[in-house]
């Protein structure tokens, strides 16, 4: 029992909140601006894009899949939206329309998947290059002079506060998100098969429709996100989302996600884009150069790894094998 | 009670070059504990695989609860009432006890527009089935981090979610301490007063006196018997189960064994091994009994240097080996052929020769260590010859050959390293009557040539008929040994199956 | 001796679609058939990316993958330029990028191997980290060209009057592509490769030490990503950090492009050497079709996807032939 009440003390996510929390004293005491209403604002808004589009990562990674065409199929989602902002389309158009998009395509992953059997890896590289490389071909690089609708989620709705509306909708979809992984059949299934393909689909899972719909799923959150990326400025470029992909899977694995798929939590990954979504603010407010916020991230990411490798070596060591070694 | 809830008639099965089930029928009724028992390899497992849905059988009928069945999978099995617990246990690792439970069928609630999984009443109903069970597991714990009695306990819970009438176990204390044993038999006795029908699947000869009220023996996908255990004595089911097929076709000839070759004296690996001792001498063959997962492949691996050795000592010649890769027992000329060929034997997707060149490319290269490919053809059809491989030449694939082939290009592996000691994990799994005796042909001949062999193997007629000593293993000791001559398969299968005092003590010292 | 004749038609199919391809951009734009621009532009432009793609074919045949290379390439590179500039000395230039490729590479490798970490996971951190090294030493400017790098780069083999002038990295990358070929169609190592990817347990049951060679091969990849960086310095005589994105993607496109299969353990570096050629005749076709350079991407992705489609099909059908040989086999 005592062992047991350790265990989850150690969680991941428990270690990530400690993490974060240092993090934030620390730049309360190191560098006081740091709180600075403008720059917490623009942090959130960093935030809320990372996390809603690491759900969906979130939700791929966890049936041992990936995904990284985002970045791109983001950019085509925020090109998509600004052609129709240019015409004057409400917010309550564009994000459905983003919704949809995003679903649609990343649903077009799922089927190369499933239906190919090309490994997710390597044909989500080749939807990057199909993605990124239509796009620029439909546009000269960038649709601009965008009207005030189009803009209208980054400049005027606002809360009570002056906080950026799109952490309302970071919110919803995290709470969403959570309560989803928690309570609907569907995520009883994604663990399922991220756990064991085989063992899921003798319990009867389909286990190719429901990766489908995971990639389809997924792709609502990228749209949602791309609506927050796209309609920042009055200006939609071609490469909104470049490498954006990296980020979310980065998230996604802090949050003490497995690669291999099967476990880790939501929550954690709520932690995780945190993290790094406030890594490039601290050290410019630290006064590093804003150019090794890449490097920081990065290290972060590989010590994580390394340290739940370690920590899962431990573990095997500590519990003596029941089993005898089961060969029949 | 006594109604009929499960009946099979004429169950037949192949796979790919083996008759697995041949017309079994099988007959199991309500508050009834009936074993299917046989030696490894009989078809007790595949018979009731083809029960939950697992394989689909060729041919035969099944009735379950009165009506025709036939499932696509193990969720349907179970929620028509048939739950099988795998010997390894299908659960998620690292899912919790809970999700496990109602995995494919959660109970939901409304909420809202929408449903949504009810976790309290999932809760309150495996709280109720584990309170029937009289066990107490934490439900929010993840399956990883359980041990195996509780692993088996969630199975035997996640049946009853079902409401489950006919429960399969599949060798259920293959891996549990004497007293998880005690535990489990409580709570079967249970189920069977509550009037379901157990089907126990085991090679445990007292356990089925202990728990069973009927026994079937099958033997080579064949039903041989079914008689009420109070009827029998454990003899009369030995010699169901072994039949009468002694001596038949073992060609061993009483070599010149010389002097001792390997000496292990109080070896221990990191976990599972104790305190084994023995002595290999020059151009024996030493068998190893015991049960799956008795430790002898892992004694095996612990030789080789493929697992850590935590104490003890080894000596070749007299001289001490210091082995910690397979590379060092390799040079020594100890060389391990495993049992589990497609996993970690061969390369299928390569030929013949370049199976057998690979633990030794080095020498098969020309300069700048590219690959001489006329040397390996040289090796690769000598083989082909000496071995009586059935392939068209040494560059067909390995995966194209039957399983007999396959062994035997296995053993011209090991044999181009010209070891002094072989070890054969299991050198007759899967392979047909016709290449078991070529098998057993080419290892007498190897003695011959004064090459010392270890054989492990779980038929007990190919131990007795081929090997000069058998030792017998049981939970990773050494329970006793036999020559040749005094070695029956009674015998050992008395010493492989009885938990001596000694184990007791050391499971106790465990917990 | 199937699977042999399997592969060879298959590089004959890649000779042939290259073939195609050839005929029909050099028919429309006759210009493309130029000795001069088919040497030192087509493949000049595609030397830095075919060098990259030999190692990466090893390391796909052993199942892994590695996403870092663009990084590899551009952290060498900074450092490499920032130090010549610094001591003024090519040599140490050199050094230094051969220096940091190897220890990228390795670093991949160790945490690959000994800490058992994915070699997706393992090489996206790491891809990371090293871009992010690149672009905080470097402060987000450009690193410059020093003199071993222009030679490496721009240096022509023969003069104006010659009908043929050869620019000299593709003479390095000729030979390099000579040696890998042989090291793995011909070589004890090569074939250790492939039984790795076919399957890693028989061959550490082999008494093989897998760790080892995974380590050399990761190494490998870096030491050859830091030639490629040299080169790279030498044409575009400033490199800034973030010139190695998306270099990964290019390099195992072609890979996989030439054959070698994602999962490991089938391929064949002819292959990668003819899918180079296509991926190459491609680019500069298209450019000299005046077709716009993101076309490029999108025919790039649609030909990866088509092979990756071909692939699959292909396997799967040769499986269930495989089956019913077996089966019918059992039978008679």
């Amino acid at each position: 029992m005592n062992r047991r009440k350790k265990a989850s003390l150690m969680s991941t996510e428990f270690f990530l909140a400690v993490f974060l929390l240092v993090i934030l004293v620390f730049m309360r005491i190191a560098a006081k601006e740091f709180y600075s209403k403008n720059n917490f604002m623009s942090l959130l808004n960093t935030y809320s894009y990372t996390l809603i589009a690491s759900i969906g990562m979130e939700m791929i990674i966890l049936t041992s899949n990936i995904d990284v065409s985002t970045g791109a199929l983001i950019s085509v989602v925020c090109l998509l939206l600004a052609a129709i902002g240019k015409l004057g389309a409400p917010f309550a158009v564009l994000l459905p329309v983003a919704m949809a998009a995003g679903a649609f395509l990343s649903f077009l992953n799922g089927l190369l998947i499933t239906k190919l059997k090309i490994p997710a890896i390597v044909a989500t590289l080749a939807t990057t290059q199909i993605f990124q490389g239509s796009l620029n071909m439909v546009s000269e690089g960038s649709i601009y002079d965008l009207p005030a609708s189009y803009t209208w989620l980054a400049f005027k709705a606002k809360l009570p506060g002056g906080i950026p509306a799109s952490v309302l909708i970071c919110l919803i979809c995290t709470v969403f998100g959570l309560i989803f992984m928690k309570y609907s059949r569907f995520s009883r299934k994604i663990y399922a098969i991220g756990n064991n393909k085989t063992s899921a689909r003798l319990t009867g899972i389909n286990v190719e429709k429901t990766i489908l719909a995971t990639y389809a799923f997924a792709g609502v959150f990228f749209g949602i996100s791309a609506v927050i990326i796209g309609t920042a400025g009055q200006r939609v470029t071609t490469t909104m989302g470049s490498g954006l992909e990296m980020t979310f899977i980065a998230a996604v694995v802090l949050g003490g996600t497995s690669s291999a798929g099967g476990s880790g939590t939501l929550l954690g990954t709520v932690f995780g884009a945190f993290i790094l979504s406030m890594i490039s603010p601290a050290i410019n407010y630290l006064g590093i150069s804003s150019n090794w916020s890449d490097a920081i991230k990065g290290a972060v990411i590989l010590i994580s790894v390394l340290v739940s490798a370690a920590r899962n070596i431990k573990k095997k060591r500590v519990i003596p094998s029941v089993s005898g070694g089961g060969v029949s | 009670m006594d109604k009929t809830i499960l009946e099979l008639k004429g169950i037949v099965k192949s796979f790919p070059g083996v008759l697995a089930l041949d017309g079994i029928d099988f007959e199991l009724k309500s508050g009834e504990v009936h074993a299917i028992c046989g030696e490894n390899g009989a078809g007790k497992s595949t018979l009731m695989k083809v029960v939950c849905g697992v394989h689909k059988p060729d041919r035969g009928t099944m009735q379950v609860n009165g009506q025709e069945a036939r499932y696509e999978n193990p969720l349907e099995a179970y929620h028509s009432g048939v739950a099988i617990i795998f010997q390894e246990t299908s659960l998620f690792e690292e899912m919790t006890v809970l999700d496990n439970l109602f995995l494919g069928h959660e109970i939901m609630k409304k909420a809202g527009p929408v449903q949504v999984l009810d976790y309290p009443a999932m809760a309150e109903r495996a709280q109720e089935i584990f309170g029937r069970l009289n066990v107490r597991i934490d439900l929010t714990s993840p399956i990883r981090r359980l041990g195996m009695a509780q692993k088996q306990m969630v199975e035997i819970a996640k049946a009853l979610t079902f409401n489950a009438n006919i429960i399969i176990f599949d060798e259920p204390t293959a891996s549990l301490t004497e007293r998880e044993v005690k535990a489990l038999f409580g709570i079967i006795r249970g189920l069977k007063e509550e009037g379901l029908g157990i089907v126990y699947i085991s090679h445990r000869l007292e356990e089925i006196f202990e728990i069973c009220d009927r026994v079937t023996v099958i033997r080579d996908g064949k039903h041989i018997s079914t008689h009420p255990v109070s009827e029998i004595n454990k003899d009369i089911l030995v010699a169901d189960m072994v039949g009468r097929k002694m001596d038949a076709y073992y060609p061993k000839v009483d070599t010149q064994t010389g002097e001792a070759v390997l000496e292990v004296s109080h070896l221990y690996d990191d976990g599972f091994l104790e305190d084994i001792s023995f002595t290999l001498y020059r151009g024996e063959i030493l068998g190893f009994a015991g049960l799956a997962g008795s430790g002898r492949t892992e004694l095996a691996k612990c030789l080789c240097g493929l697992s850590r050795r935590l104490a003890g000592t080894v000596r070749m010649n007299g001289r001490e080996l210091d082995i910690h890769r397979y590379q060092d027992a390799k040079k020594e000329g100890i060389v391990y052929v495993s049992e589990d060929r497609g996993k970690y034997g061969l390369i299928t997707d390569m030929s013949v020769e370049q199976n057998i060149t690979l633990p030794q490319l080095e020498n098969f290269v020309k300069r700048w260590n590219l690959l001489d490919k006329s040397l390996e053809d040289r090796i690769g059809e000598k083989y082909i010859r000496e071995i009586d491989i059935k392939a068209p030449d040494a560059d067909f694939l390995v995966t194209n050959l039957s399983g007999g082939n396959q062994q035997k290009v296995s053993v011209s592996k090991a044999l181009a390293l010209t070891p002094a000691i072989l070890i054969l994990d299991e050198p007759t799994r899967g392979v047909d009557v016709n290449a078991k005796a070529e098998i057993m042909k080419i290892m007498s001949d190897l003695t011959k040539q004064g090459l010392t062999i270890i054989m492990i193997s779980s038929e007990l007629p190919e131990l007795i008929g081929m090997c000069d000593r058998i030792y017998v293993m049981k939970d990773g000791y050494i329970g006793g040994c036999f020559e040749r001559a005094e070695a029956t398969q009674e015998k050992i299968l008395n010493v492989a199956l009885e938990a001596s005092k000694q184990d007791r003590r050391a499971e106790e010292a465990n917990e | 001796m199937k699977k042999k004749t399997f592969r060879m038609t298959f590089n004959l199919a890649l000779f042939l679609i290259w073939i195609v391809i050839f005929l029909f951009i050099g028919l429309r734009s006759p210009y493309f058939f130029k000795p001069a621009y088919l040497i030192s532009t087509m493949l000049r432009n595609i030397v830095e990316i075919g060098m990259v793609a030999l190692p990466m074919t090893m390391i796909i045949l052993t199942g892994g993958i590695d996403l870092s290379v663009g990084n590899i390439l551009v952290l060498s590179c900074m450092l490499g330029g920032m130090s010549a500039a610094a001591t003024g000395s090519s040599v140490v230039g050199i050094l230094v990028i051969a220096l940091v490729g190897l220890l990228c590479g390795f670093i991949n490798g160790i945490v690959i191997t000994k800490a058992k970490i994915p070699p997706m996971i393992t090489t996206l951190s790491t891809m990371y980290l090293y871009l992010g090294i690149a672009r905080g030493i470097s402060q987000g400017n450009s690193v410059y060209s020093f003199p071993a790098a222009a030679w490496m780069g721009n240096t022509i083999i023969g003069s104006y009057t010659d009908p043929v002038q050869l620019p000299v990295q593709i003479l390095f990358y000729l030979v390099l592509a000579v040696v890998f070929v042989i090291a793995v169609q011909k070589s004890s190592f090569g074939r250790k490769l492939f039984a790795i990817g076919l399957n890693e347990n028989a061959v550490r049951y082999c008494g093989i030490d897998t760790d080892r060679i995974k380590i050399i091969v990761y190494t490998v990849s870096g030491l050859v990503c830091a030639l490629a960086s040299i080169i790279w310095l030498g044409r575009f005589t400033s490199v800034k950090y973030d010139a190695g994105t998306s270099f990964n993607l290019k390099v195992i496109t072609i890979v996989v492009l030439g054959g070698t299969s994602i999962n490991g353990g089938v391929g064949d570096m002819k292959g990668t050497l003819l899918a180079t050629l296509i991926i190459a005749t491609l680019n500069s076709g298209l450019t000299v079709m005046n077709i716009p350079i993101d076309a490029q991407t999108i025919i790039q992705g649609v030909v990866l996807l088509i092979s990756l489609i071909a692939f699959s099909i292909a396997s799967q059908r040769a499986r269930s032939r495989k089956v019913i040989k077996v089966v019918s086999q059992e039978k008679g």
